[in-house]
């Protein structure tokens, strides 16, 4: 009966995700929460392959997942993966789905797969990773994931006694997680320009977690990452096993040392500092997992940093960039306002249509991420114009003003095409920034091509 | 001039929380701001302050700033009495009452009045507030592990006309009594809520109350008000 259950589990499945494939939908959920109702431990009945790398964490896991899918691709590898599906149970278990006979024999030798952090508690009992990269934690969604303590203490619970992690030296959140597993740490040692304390609003560890004393920062990244100790006891920050030393932006270059002091040198994949950490989080897996230095360098590759997280385009003497925001996520939108800041122009417009269209529908939008992202990025004379597109335009206004950008320098519109209009009007700027949430990169590009084909039209 | 205290800004923070401070900061330029850490005896305990303000923290910090409070209860209750402005937003307000029920745990909280909230980790409440309080509307968002119960109604801080009160199906939300005022709604509640802070800035003795920025939070606040009080999706 238990097996007869898995079988009909299985060809539900499969053909759920055949038929959904011919009717042109995307197929990646569905699948698999079916056969999960199915069979509730379908997945654990499942056969596995030879190697699983989960990877998870709160920003960066996206670009991880597909940085080891293309290594290995490049490498002659079949992988099953969900980089084009969803990174919850039932995305993860039509992964395997469609990976699978009939029978439930695993056909590839290889599983890389995303796993988002909440849904370890429903994957990790039924499909244990060998290893487990986790980039970071951060607080992320309220609704979702309420703050960080919350997520690591599901992730305390379900991660596997014997899955290895590659964790963030650098983030004490993170890299204190499943604290009786083996790890390796990966880490950034300070740079030149780097402060000893950020001046982020959001920091998700302010306090020894031994005895309540503020820690004390040796040096701040962003946010919470960098390096601390507490004044009062001997808990401080471990040190890194894969160590970037130096990031050598003339050069295009980074140094990493590995855990036996050598030194290594690779082509920088990003300039993007949380770039930088993906990198050597797949360095530190990689390396351990035996590939040498010339293969890592040869297979990994700057291809898979999608095009939807960041991208360029040049239009009549202006260069205009989307960038990934995800919404309601105050760190990532945080990061995109700093890269606005340290970009190297004269004259910068941006353009922040970041709403939950979603949320917004159902109800209305909690607005309070705002609060805990650094518009103040933005409050610099380079910075010509701040266009609010969407419904929660004002309330954006408001943090735009608390954040010290002058009022005459904010424009707020409804219609996200509305802002075509009014980033055209400041003349001969050198770089546009349209900031997007994950769902919004076709209404970003939209804005972009417009605005593209009205300042070329200018220029001509 | 006025002293206003802040309970523990690195660890009572989640949710844009500090964001009321930074809006009191404004409205207050002259105002002297103590930040109290967690290690730290808070300003209260020995001297006037005029206001004290604390926001959303975790579970597990719950339990140690209630830890922290209770040897200075008898303060708290002094201020509470005097008339002493205090604001606690998100799940600081819990701490007020009777205690938290976790999963047949119990957490004694300081007992100043007599709900108790009840938490349930694998569920999230979230519910989308239009209050009245005076005449005025209050508006903000809830999302929470915990519902709370047994309110005296009489000291409610605000009646309900959307969304969820103290819990599923209850007509009020948070306590007020003297100038004690504890709600669960999250984050910047003095931002979104302007018409509340002048109500509040008189409180703290302030004739003519100017807001900062007022043109633009007005018009953000009047926009809320208006879409939750006629959206059909906002029950
Ligand atoms: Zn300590």
């Amino acid at each position: 009966m238990k097996k007869l259950r898995f079988y009909l589990a299985v060809f539900v499945g499969k053909m759920i995700y055949t038929i959904e494939k011919l009717l042109g939908k995307n197929a990646s959920v569905f699948p698999g929460s079916m056969a999960i109702r199915i069979c509730p431990d379908v997945l654990g009945q499942l056969k596995k392959p030879e190697l699983i790398i989960g990877i998870t964490g709160t920003n960066g896991k996206t670009t991880v997942t597909n940085m080891l899918i293309d290594f290995y691709r490049r490498k002659g590898y079949d992988v099953i993966n969900n980089s084009l599906g969803s990174n919850v149970a039932g995305g993860i278990v039509t992964a395997f789905l469609i990976n699978s006979t009939f029978s439930g024999k695993c056909k590839k030798n290889i599983a890389i797969l995303e796993i988002d952090e909440k849904s370890t508690r429903l994957v990790c009992p039924y499909m244990q990773p060998d290893w487990l990269i986790c980039t970071n934690l951060f607080r992320d969604s309220i609704k979702r994931n309420a703050h960080t303590e919350y997520i690591a203490g599901i992730l305390d619970k379900y991660i596997p006694k014997k899955t290895k992690l590659v964790v963030n030296a650098d983030d004490l959140i993170s890299s204190r997680l499943a604290e009786g597993n083996e790890r390796v740490y990966f880490g950034i040692e300070r740079q030149e320009y780097e402060l000893e304390s950020a001046n982020n609003l959001a920091k998700d560890i302010t306090i020894c977690p031994n005895c309540d004393n503020k820690l004390v920062f040796d040096y701040a990244r962003y946010h919470h990452i960098g390096r601390a100790h507490c004044p009062n006891c001997d808990f401080a920050s471990p040190n890194a096993d894969y160590l970037v030393k130096k990031i050598d932006k003339e050069a295009d270059e980074v140094v990493i040392t590995n855990p036996v002091g050598e030194v290594w040198t690779f082509t920088m994949l990003s300039e993007n500092i949380v770039n930088i950490y993906n990198q050597v989080a797949c360095v530190a897996l990689l390396t351990e997992l035996g590939f040498d230095t010339e293969d890592i360098r040869t297979h990994l590759t700057k291809d898979s940093i999608v095009a939807s997280r960041f991208s360029v385009v040049e239009a009549g003497g202006t260069k205009i960039m989307t960038q990934l925001s995800k919404g309601k996520n105050s760190i990532a939108c945080s990061r995109a306002l700093d890269y606005i800041n340290h970009y190297k122009a004269e004259s910068k417009c941006v353009l922040v249509m970041v709403d939950d269209l979603y949320e917004e529908k159902e109800g209305s939008e909690n607005t309070c991420w705002l609060y805990d992202a650094d518009f103040e990025y933005l409050a610099t004379p380079e910075v010509k114009r701040v266009v609010v597109a969407g419904a929660r335009a004002l309330d954006h206004k408001v943090r735009l003003l608390m954040a010290g950008i002058p009022e005459e320098k904010i424009v707020t519109v409804e219609a996200e095409l509305d802002a075509v209009d009014k980033l055209a009007e400041i003349k001969g700027v050198e770089a546009i920034f349209i900031l997007h949430e994950v769902f919004g990169y076709g209404r970003a590009s939209e804005v972009r091509n417009r605005l593209k084909e009205r300042l070329v039209g200018e220029h001509a | 001039m006025l002293r206003i205290e802040i309970l523990y800004p690195e660890v009572c923070n989640l949710y844009g929380d500090m964001g009321n401070v930074q809006y009191l900061k404004f409205c207050y330029p002259d105002a002297t701001f103590i930040e109290t850490a967690l290690t730290d005896r808070p300003a209260f305990a020995d001297s006037d302050v005029d206001m004290i303000y604390m926001g959303s923290m975790t579970e597990r910090i719950q339990e140690k700033v209630v830890d922290r409070l209770k040897e200075y209860k008898e303060q708290l209750q002094a201020c509470i009495d005097k008339g002493t402005v205090i604001l606690f937003t998100g799940n600081a307000y819990e701490l007020m009452g009777q205690y938290i029920e976790d999963e047949g745990r119990r957490i004694d909280c300081l007992g100043f009045f007599p709900y108790y909230a009840k938490r349930e980790m694998m569920k999230r409440h979230f519910s989308v507030i239009l209050a009245e309080f005076e005449g005025m509307d209050v508006v903000g968002f809830k999302d929470q592990f915990t519902m709370a119960y047994d309110h005296d109604d009489a000291k409610a801080f605000m009646k309900i006309i959307k969304g969820e009160g103290h819990h599923e199906g209850a007509m009020f939300e948070g306590v007020r009594y003297n100038n004690f005022f504890g709600t669960y709604l999250l984050g910047p509640f003095l931002i979104m809520n302007p018409r509340f802070m002048k109500y509040l800035m008189g409180l703290l003795g302030t004739e003519e109350c100017k807001l900062a920025y007022e043109d633009a939070v007005m018009a953000a606040y009047e926009k809320r008000c208006h879409e939750f009080r006629t959206k059909s999706v906002i029950k």
